[in-house]
């Protein structure tokens, strides 16, 4: 009997199925590696970024950027949390006992992922273009590209001219994490169409 | 918990998280730079670059000329030393020279890699067959000088062209 009455609390048909896929994809995101690529030359200076991870090879050895690992930790952290959140909000919809908390959860973190992708492209867009201008000012002369694209800089030293190819890129990871928060704007559009009296 | 509430904890978690992971980051380290990055591209770079500039004229050294059993190419030993913990790959090197005071192309036929921080000896030949039939003893020319060599290398992707200047 309760078993029954638990049954008929719970419609899935009125989840908000579009939350539920957001929050899953928000909950991989953190382990899909590199969002940012950077190669400069073949193996001299690698790099490999996302909100969630920093990988930087320099010839070979990994070097460490204390700021960027705890960064790292703190948004691998924050987006699990925000997918949970995602995930339990659209599921929770399904029961009218949790609407109004579930409502609340969906629309806070609808678009916290896309707050997210955008401040990492601005970021990283500023971080490319100062790399440029720090080669420029190290007497390197030629095109560095920002935030994408290829080019290479050079100098001349001595007798020698230095020629140093670059090339910058977006993964598929990133392509992935602007569709989940994508998905996850539209989960709260969608939250808003499946609930207007909450309006 | 009400709605604003609600919204009001989980937009300040992000900020409590961020402030959280510079003020660790900076208690670990002490200063701003080495929290940042450890050693900046350009640094490393440029210690690579010292490395060769520092080798100058040491790192190719001559051992001697020699002409091939049939008399039709030049030949010049060479001694590589790569200077720098990577291999090194020499594309190309040519430099002009004078044989039987004529002038004559020397020059690299293919790629040679030197394993990191150690020598090689590599071989330049000049084809002679252009100069006509060889009689007596012939005249050898003398050895190059470095800043007559004109040479292309490579480390890690990273091009270094010589272009006869090195002193």
């Amino acid at each position: 009997m309760t078993e029954e009455k638990t049954a008929k609390e719970w419609d899935f048909s009125k989840c908000n199925w579009p939350g539920v896929v957001a929050g899953i994809l928000l909950l991989a995101l953190p382990f899909t590696g590199g969002w940012w690529k950077m190669h400069v030359g073949s193996g001299a200076f690698e790099v490999a970024l996302s909100p969630f991870s920093t990988e930087i090879l320099m010839f070979g050895k990994m070097v460490m950027s204390p700021l960027l690992f705890w960064l790292n930790i703190a948004f691998t952290i924050l987006m699990i949390i925000f997918g949970i959140l995602l995930l339990v909000g659209s599921l929770a919809f399904a029961n009218k006992k949790y609407r109004v908390t579930a409502d609340a959860l969906v629309k806070i973190n609808s678009r916290k992922p896309l707050y997210l992708i955008v401040i990492f492209t601005i970021g990283l867009t500023i971080v490319s273009w100062y790399m440029g201008q720090t080669l420029l000012i190290s007497g390197f002369s030629g095109d560095f590209p920002v935030l994408l694209g290829e080019g290479s800089v050079t100098m001349v030293s001595t007798g020698f001219t230095i020629l140093v190819p670059i090339s910058l890129g977006l993964s598929t990871s990133y392509w992935i994490g602007l569709l989940a928060a994508i998905i996850a704007v539209i989960a709260g559009f969608y939250q808003k169409k499946i609930n207007p009296a909450e309006e | 918990m009400e709605r604003k509430t609600l919204g009001l904890i989980l937009a300040i978690i992000p900020l409590i998280a961020v402030i959280g992971a510079l003020v660790i980051a900076f208690a670990l380290t002490g200063d701003v730079q080495t929290m940042v990055l450890e050693t900046g591209p350009d640094e490393v770079i440029s210690g690579y670059l010292t490395g060769f500039t520092g080798a100058g004229g040491d790192m190719f050294t001559v051992s001697g000329y020699s002409l091939s059993d049939d008399r039709g190419t030049l030949l010049l030993k060479v001694m590589v030393s790569n200077p720098i913990d990577y291999p090194l790959i020499i594309s190309s090197m040519s430099y002009m020279s004078e044989f039987n005071g004529k002038p004559v192309t020397i020059k690299l036929d293919s790629p040679v890699e030197v394993m990191p921080e150690s020598t090689a000896e590599i071989i330049l030949t000049g084809d002679l067959a252009s100069l006509g039939q060889l009689t007596g003893i012939p005249k050898m020319p003398n050895e190059p000088n470095p800043s007559d060599i004109i040479s292309e290398v490579s480390f890690a992707g990273i091009i270094l062209k010589n272009n006869g200047g090195v002193q």
